[in-house]
């Protein structure tokens, strides 16, 4: 399952976005036989796409588990990709040598989510900030102090904290010194994994006010993880929902906040607490927990915890398509009755060939091996095939 | 060739001690060394510095205000404090420091030397059966003749044998030489090897371990396997069987011999420190900061040395001074077995073989009580200090 | 001018004799500590009156210190606000405001030996057994009694008590199934109380939430085992059935489906979710009074925060208890709470009803707070953001602690602590800025 690959036409063509991700997939194997084969996958990122533009900020929302930390770290390459291409300034970066793409990561920095774990504990500041500058030949050994300072300047740190050790520092002066090591290689793109979720709220509005002004000096790009949808909402200019490895929603924030459509989305939205006493909720409270992504639900993966869920929800998963201009959804109450026929009969074809390969595997009993596979797989496929690349007239860019 | 063995062997002991002595020298030459040059770049960048510090406003708003005011301990006056609160390790650290001090300068105060038999006491007492006889003259005079036979045997005799007594504070043993002077001498060795092997034994488990944690896959599981082997092999029946191949060898009287057992307890001593780094740098590797590390596309060299070992540190520490103990104790066991240092080479191993003779262990104790008491001092002050020093390092120890 | 490095060094770190001063300052102030905590202490000492009787608990003028390495930190230093029976309390503040130490010095599970509550009181309105001239707990037999429920009286105008089969005194059960005693109210203090007599109160009279679902139970017993060993240890008497049926029944009242599947299972089979739904079981399983519940959604996500919120508003209903919500969103605190403290670096700064606190906020931190964190309702090109850090409470200056990161900072916040100033009969904030009894226009 692993080694297979998606032939598209697409994947030829160059990409003309500043970040593009086609198809991204990231399993995680959780069970092996004997024989050391895996044969249980954790889903982490499955089958997810977006286009970003230089100088914009894509939010990501979910809960823990969705897979949006994995998903920052698949498009870093901090983890191998599974499946699917990521695009960077018109270069494929998910199929470069570990050599060639340690090159580029000068250009793709991550703020972590926690800021004590994220630091080494035993280099100073200043060694912890302009360590990879020196190693990617940024800055030479005479500039390197006056380079540091400037970058900690920029990140409201005070020069004399070069010399002082990270576990001196309280959690929103680290999460500076965390984003001073990013700013120091000079990055265009950086992913911000929650970067605000661990600090004080007096302190996250400093770090989030921070992040936009440096946005707009540096010119940066950023992908913003987070589970906090206020603070989404605020920094980015588009906005993606993840739901159990998959994205369920994605469009502009306008969009995504003024004309919510998944019923996930309108759940997450209404179960932020707002700090007004006057607006006691009407709240959407989904029942249930998340289930595992080891064993999600078949059909759509909300389905379980769905008020609106209808007969097809539980046996076919929905197409992530394009609902309106720039705003993407995979829900089943958003298709024509063309697509749902399309659909159902997409299901049954593929329900005939499971019987089929059933049948098959019984005469050939002796075999287990090879029977297995077939059999387990297909049952899968529909959920990770959908057509759902988006094409470039369909660019989910942001005009 | 075997003077030259017997030269090296006798100073293998000082030079342990000058290595020691040099490396002391060395780290203070490299902290004045770079506390010189860390004073001299601030003056450099004083300039700097204090124009940029105008520059700012005065009421910055990311400075710290009320937290500039609040000193922290500085992470090396943590340590420090942590481990001298603790009774125990104090007590440990000042008995190891007197044990050296008994080994290497009390014997200058001794008016015998290592195997300087004391001869004042020997004449009178020497025993053997006297016999007399006659000789009758030609001219027929005849003259009574007494005589004695003695039989003499170095290992038996007790005539040498002395109490305790003003010349002899411990007495001496059955060569007549000072019991306590010997166990000033025998302190060098006992306790300058268990630098040795324990500093060798980290070194081979540090790189082994360090591989195999970091690398992981095959050679993780190749390394594992050689680790999980020599665990296998029992120490004491090997070196029972070195110890005696070495005396066919021809070395049963060169300190060689335990130089050489030492020496193979170290091939496959490693192992424990092989598996705590292994395990240290799997649960590091996991670590965000690694993470961070590997985003900004360090090179492994400084991955390795810069951000993982400096964080095995203090658990090698730990091990080492605990190590330090088992290898005293390592060496008193060959000694009372008689399969270590040649019993003419006064250690505290050999001191303590008397114990394995029943006469000296019984009517002799003054023979063997005094170095008993110092491996046991020994070892308690070690593990003292490694306990202290653990409690010390663990960050998450809070009293 | 010339090295700001080792300057700062100097600066920064604390010398070697300061830190012998301070090692030197602990130890005595620990010693004294300790040695009155083992001498033994007579009810009479701990027994007070509470001010108003319609709290459960008061916290007056509570000091809680660390004798730490850097120093004393003053964790808690100097808080004063009330619990009223039956409702919330939301105790609101960044980290490090001492919002958990005030919790814990309720529940006396202040770290010991370095943490120490140092001067003020605790007074809690609680179900103390009576005991009798030997010390011993007084039980209440069960008796005969008519078809009215009346007892039945001998000539001698004396109770009949039933008996068992060996002739003796049947204990009467009380509602939760355990041995009936004869109880009192008392008010108790319990920065004053023994251990021993807290322990009476621990998890019986107070029940506390833990804000980390994953690590506050153990992993090794199923869900049943602890909460049965809760209900065996706090109601005395109770039978092997009764605990099982009640630990059930609580399993029920959290909104857990399948109460008997989850009764056997171990917490390492449960999401964080329902981790958190058995924590709220086991807290609720001796009918406390008061439930402490310390962050108790926090490491839960959106949704589940939801679910779990909703249970305790539910939950507080069904049990007639009061919660003390400590937690550091506002959000959650506007939803749950009747009344809001504040607390910034170990005081409380503003307290208030909810509509007081969030419609009128008074403190500039307050304020502050409220402004900085971005809604989802509202668009703002930049997040107002209170400067500075959060002050480590060690050396703590004696103006106001919030003057150096006040924007509305006066010539008056130069001088000592301000006091409080009753702004309304029910809100009462710490700042120069406002005068008793009227409110300046000043709100932000």
């Amino acid at each position: 399952m692993a080694d297979e690959e998606i032939k598209t036409p697409i994947e030829e063509n160059g990409s003309d976005a500043f970040l593009e991700v086609r198809n991204l997939c990231k399993y995680f194997v959780v069970g092996k036989n004997f024989f050391g084969r895996p044969n249980a996958w954790l889903k982490a990122v499955d089958n997810v796409s977006f286009k970003l533009q230089k100088g914009k900020t894509l939010g990501i929302v979910g809960e823990s588990g969705c897979g949006k930390t994995t998903m920052g770290r698949t498009i870093l390459r901090l983890y191998d990709v599974t499946k699917g291409e990521v695009w960077f300034k018109g270069e494929k970066i998910s199929t470069l040598s570990n050599r060639e793409f340690d090159k580029r990561r000068p250009n793709m920095q991550m703020i972590f989510q926690d800021p004590y774990a994220s630091l080494s504990p035993r280099l100073t500041v200043g060694e912890i900030i302009g360590e990879a500058a020196r190693q990617h030949g940024l800055v030479d050994k005479s500039g390197f102090y006056d380079y540091v300072i400037n970058v900690m300047k920029m990140c409201g740190l005070q020069p004399h904290y070069f010399e002082r050790y990270p576990h001196e520092f309280s959690g929103g002066q680290r999460q500076r010194i965390c984003i001073a090591r990013a700013l120091a290689l000079k990055p265009e793109l950086v992913i911000c994994d929650e970067p605000v979720s661990a600090l004080d709220v007096s302190i996250q509005a400093q770090i989030i006010n921070m992040l936009i002004e440096l946005r707009k000096t540096l010119g940066l790009t950023y992908v913003f993880i987070s589970h906090d949808l206020s603070v989404v909402k605020h920094i980015s200019d588009e906005v993606g929902v993840m739901y159990l490895g998959s994205m369920v929603e994605y469009g502009s924030k306008e969009s995504i906040f003024n004309n919510t459509l998944h019923p996930y989305t309108k759940a997450l939205f209404s179960a932020v607490p707002v700090p007004n006493v006057h607006v006691k909720m009407n709240r959407v409270i989904l029942k249930g927990d998340i289930p595992s992504p080891v064993n999600p639900p078949s059909g759509c993966k909300f389905h379980t915890r769905c008020d609106n869920c209808l007969e097809i929800c539980s046996k076919i998963a929905p197409e992530y398509k394009e609902v309106e201009q720039g705003h993407f959804c995979a829900c089943h109450l958003y298709n024509s009755e063309a697509d749902e026929a399309r659909l159902w009969a997409e299901y049954e074809e593929e329900q005939r060939r499971i019987e089929e390969e059933k049948a098959k595997a019984a005469k050939g009993k002796h075999s287990a091996e090879p029977v297995e596979e077939p059999a387990a797989e297909p049952a899968e496929e529909p959920v990770v095939q959908p057509p759902v690349q988006p094409t470039e007239s369909s660019s989910v860019s942001e005009q | 060739m075997n003077s030259l063995l017997a030269a090296g062997a006798l100073a293998a002991p000082y030079i342990v001690l000058i290595i020691l002595l040099v490396l002391l020298v060395a780290a203070v030459a490299a902290y004045i060394y770079l506390y010189v040059r860390s004073k001299r770049e601030a003056e450099n960048s004083a300039m700097a510095a204090a124009d940029a510090e105008e520059g700012e406003n005065k009421d910055d708003l990311h400075g710290e205000s009320l937290g500039d005011k609040v000193k922290a301990l500085s992470p090396g006056a943590t340590v420090a404090k942590r481990f001298f609160r603790s009774k125990l390790s104090v007590i440990g650290l000042v008995t190891i420091i007197v044990l050296f001090v008994f080994a290497f300068v009390g014997p200058l105060f001794s008016p015998w030397g290592e195997s300087d038999p004391d001869m004042s006491s020997t004449d009178p007492k020497v025993s053997g059966n006297m016999y007399s006889y006659t000789i009758v003259s030609e001219n027929g005079t005849s003259e009574e003749y007494q005589s004695y036979y003695v039989s003499y045997d170095w290992q038996d005799n007790m005539a040498m044998l002395e109490g305790v007594s003003g010349n002899h504070w411990m007495g001496t043993d059955n060569l007549g030489r000072d019991v306590l002077t010997r166990l000033m001498y025998g302190g060098r060795i006992s306790l300058t090897i268990g630098f040795v092997v324990v500093l060798l034994e980290t070194l081979l488990g540090v790189v082994l371990g360090g591989i195999a944690g970091y690398f992981g896959g095959w050679v993780d599981n190749v390394l594992m396997r050689i680790v999980d082997l020599l665990s296998c092999i029992p120490t004491i029946p090997l070196l029972i069987i070195l110890g005696t191949a070495l005396d066919a060898l021809g070395l049963t009287a060169s300190i060689w011999k335990l130089y050489i057992e030492m020496a193979t307890l170290c091939l496959i001593g490693w192992v424990g420190t092989a598996r705590l780094v292994r395990g240290q740098i799997l649960s590091l590797r996991e670590q965000e900061f690694m993470l961070a590390a590997k985003c900004s596309g360090l090179s492994t060299r400084s991955k390795i040395f810069k951000h993982l070992l400096p964080n095995v540190i203090p658990q090698l520490i730990v091990s080492m001074t605990m190590g330090l103990g088992s290898i005293i104790l390592m060496e008193a066991t060959l000694g009372f077995l008689g399969i270590g240092a040649p019993l003419e080479t006064a250690t505290w191993g050999t001191l303590i073989n008397a114990a394995s003779k029943q006469k000296f262990r019984q009517f002799y104790p003054n023979m063997w009580i005094g170095s008993g008491i110092c491996i046991t001092l020994a070892i308690l002050a070690f593990n003292f200090v490694g306990d202290g020093l653990r409690d010390a390092f663990d960050p998450k120890m809070k009293r | 001018m010339a090295d700001i490095k080792s300057q700062d060094k100097k600066k920064h770190y604390i010398s070697r004799k300061e830190s012998r001063e301070i090692a030197k300052n602990n130890s005595r102030q620990i010693r004294n500590f300790e040695k009155q905590k083992k001498r033994k202490i007579r009810p009479e000492e701990y027994i007070t009156e509470m001010k108003d009787e319609r709290n459960i608990v008061e916290f007056d003028d509570l000091h809680t210190f660390f004798f730490s390495d850097a120093g004393t930190v003053k964790a808690v230093n100097g808080v004063t606000f009330s619990v009223p029976a039956g409702s919330t309390v939301g105790v609101v503040g960044e980290s490090g405001c001492g919002k958990s130490v005030t919790s814990l010095s309720l529940m006396q599970l202040v770290q010991a030996p370095s943490g120490q509550i140092v001067s003020g009181s605790i007074r809690f309105r609680a179900d103390m057994f009576k005991l009798d001239s030997h010390g011993n707990k007084i039980p209440v037999y069960e008796t005969e009694v008519d078809e009215n429920g009346n007892d039945i009286l001998d000539e001698n105008g004396n109770k009949q008590f039933k008996l068992d089969s060996r002739g003796k005194k049947i204990i009467k059960k009380n509602e939760l199934g355990g041995n009936m005693y004869e109880m009192e109210t008392q008010v108790v203090d319990i920065a004053k109380m023994p251990t021993e007599a807290m322990r009476m109160i621990r998890g019986r009279e107070i029940s506390m939430i833990f804000q980390e679902p994953m690590t506050s139970l153990n992993p090794v017993f199923t869900i049943g085992n602890q909460l049965d060993e809760v209900g065996r240890l706090h109601i005395e008497g109770i039978s092997k059935e009764k605990v099982k049926e009640r630990s059930i029944e609580m399993l029920k009242l959290v909104g857990i489906a399948d109460p008997e599947g989850v009764y056997k299972k171990f917490p390492h089979q449960l999401s964080g979710g329902m981790r958190q739904r058995v924590m709220i079981a086991i807290a609720l399983l001796c009918n406390p009074k008061l439930i402490v519940a310390d962050e108790p959604t926090t490491a839960l996500d959106v949704t589940i925060q939801a679910q779990i919120l909703d249970l305790l508003r539910e939950i507080k209903g069904k049990i007639n208890g009061s919660i003390m919500l400590i937690t550091h969103d506002l959000g959650v605190v506007a939803e749950m709470a009747d009344y809001v403290v504040v607390m910034y670096a170990g005081k409380v700064i503003e307290m208030g009803t909810a509509e007081d606190i969030f419609d009128r906020p008074l403190h500039p931190y307050t304020i502050g707070l409220q402004k900085s964190k971005p809604t989802v309702d509202q668009v703002a090109d930049e997040l107002y953001c209170i400067p500075g850090f959060v002050p480590n409470p060690i050396n703590m200056p004696n103006y106001c602690y919030f003057r150096d990161r006040c924007e509305m900072c006066t010539e008056k916040c130069a001088g000592e602590y301000p006091g409080y100033v009753q702004v309304t009969p029910t809100h009462k904030v710490a700042c120069y800025l406002y005068k008793e009894g009227a409110k300046e226009e000043n709100n932000g």
